[in-house]
């Protein structure tokens, strides 16, 4: 059978895709182009990466038998895509379960400071849109899982983003960051804001970022980080990247487009 | 009745109020929950008698009922998160 293997780093871990079958050629070019920002050379120190195999036949049969040995497998390449964005995410946060607090939540950064803010919500709260209208300003971390290590360093996932597409299709297109002229991320961003998002029709007509109080905001937050639970003391890191940061913050809008001057201050720590 | 604290996956404190992880969320507790909840340790017994009487020194008497009664339903919402354990 043939294989073709595309070497990518998502999250700081190095995971493989590995295209099976005839198309497996074809696959792994589609995979390369929509994840060219997470695109490696090779495993860093020599650790062996994390297997993602994936598959696409034309035979139901056949894309049975390969979900049955755990491939990501389908019938057509755009099914692939849309399958696979969360199957690497979720390979990559499993292997960093209790280590990093992984937030659900979109990353933006100074390109020059490196310097972050975490935009974090549940899915529908605008998290792609966001880095889709405000990465072409700032560099575009992720608009997934933001990973943040002990010391408040973030690891870097510039995914493909996932759209909607016009025809209306369930399907989401895997569109790489640089065909949006997104900006790359810088190397090394370290978290200087962790911003809830509060995205409604009824937001005040100017964005509104306010400070919110720390233990409510904990509450919340925790909902949306993988793996929290396993993480030794969770509150304690979370409470103590929070008030590293002067504290949790709340942004309310409309529209994501209005927000360049507030992530401006943020990332310039004068918000 | 007599009172100990039960392990919980974390606690934090802000002043005096304080987050606790139990189950598998995280829930806030108010200044008097807190009060009660640091009093207590997991390897003893206290009354809630005594439990009360620190939370009435505290925080002074309550604007209606005791603070027995006042603590008593406290304990009785740390009971239902697993937070406490009683016994008669």
């Amino acid at each position: 059978m043939l294989r073709h293997e595309v070497p990518l780093r998502v999250l700081g871990v190095d995971l493989v895709v590995r295209a099976h079958g005839a198309q497996a050629y074809v696959v792994a070019a589609a995979v390369e182009r929509a994840w060219a920002w997470c695109l490696t050379q090779a495993p860093a120190d020599g650790r062996d990466p994390l297997y993602v195999d994936v598959l696409v036949d034309a035979e139901e049969e056949i894309v049975r038998w390969a979900a049955g040995r755990g491939w990501v497998a389908a019938t057509s390449l755009d099914v692939l895509l849309h399958n696979l964005s969360p199957s690497i995410t979720g390979r990559a946060i499993e292997h960093l379960a209790g280590q990093a607090l992984m937030f659900h939540a979109c990353a933006l950064a100074d390109s020059h400071t490196g310097a972050s803010a975490l935009f974090v919500g549940p899915s529908g709260m605008g998290k792609t849109t966001l880095s889709r209208q405000l990465g072409r300003v700032f560099g575009y971390v992720t608009d997934e899982t933001a990973a943040v290590e002990a010391d408040g360093s973030l690891r870097l996932f510039p995914k493909p983003l996932s759209l909607l597409q016009e025809s209306g299709s369930y399907l989401k297109k895997q569109v790489c960051p640089a065909e949006l002229d997104l900006v790359p991320p810088p190397a090394d961003p370290h978290v200087v804001a962790v911003v809830l998002l509060d995205r409604r029709p009824d937001a005040p007509e100017m964005p509104l970022l306010e400070t919110v109080d720390l233990l409510p905001a904990v509450a919340a937050l925790a909902e949306q980080i993988s793996y929290l639970k396993i993480m030794d003391r969770p509150l304690q890191r979370l409470t103590g990247l929070l008030r590293a940061v002067g504290g949790p913050r709340r942004l309310s809008y409309r529209d994501g487009a209005d927000l360049v001057p507030v992530v401006r201050q943020l990332l310039r720590g004068e918000a | 009745m007599k009172l100990r604290r039960l392990t919980c996956h974390d606690l934090v404190l802000d002043g005096d109020q304080s987050a606790a992880y139990v189950g598998d969320s995280v829930v806030v507790l108010s200044p008097i929950s807190t009060t009660v909840l640091t009093a207590l340790a997991e390897d003893r017994w206290e009354s809630v008698t005594d439990v009360a009487a620190l939370v009435e020194e505290t925080y002074g008497n309550p604007p209606e009922g005791s603070a027995f009664e006042a603590v008593s339903g406290v304990v009785d919402e740390l009971a239902r998160l697993g937070l406490v354990e009683r016994v008669d």
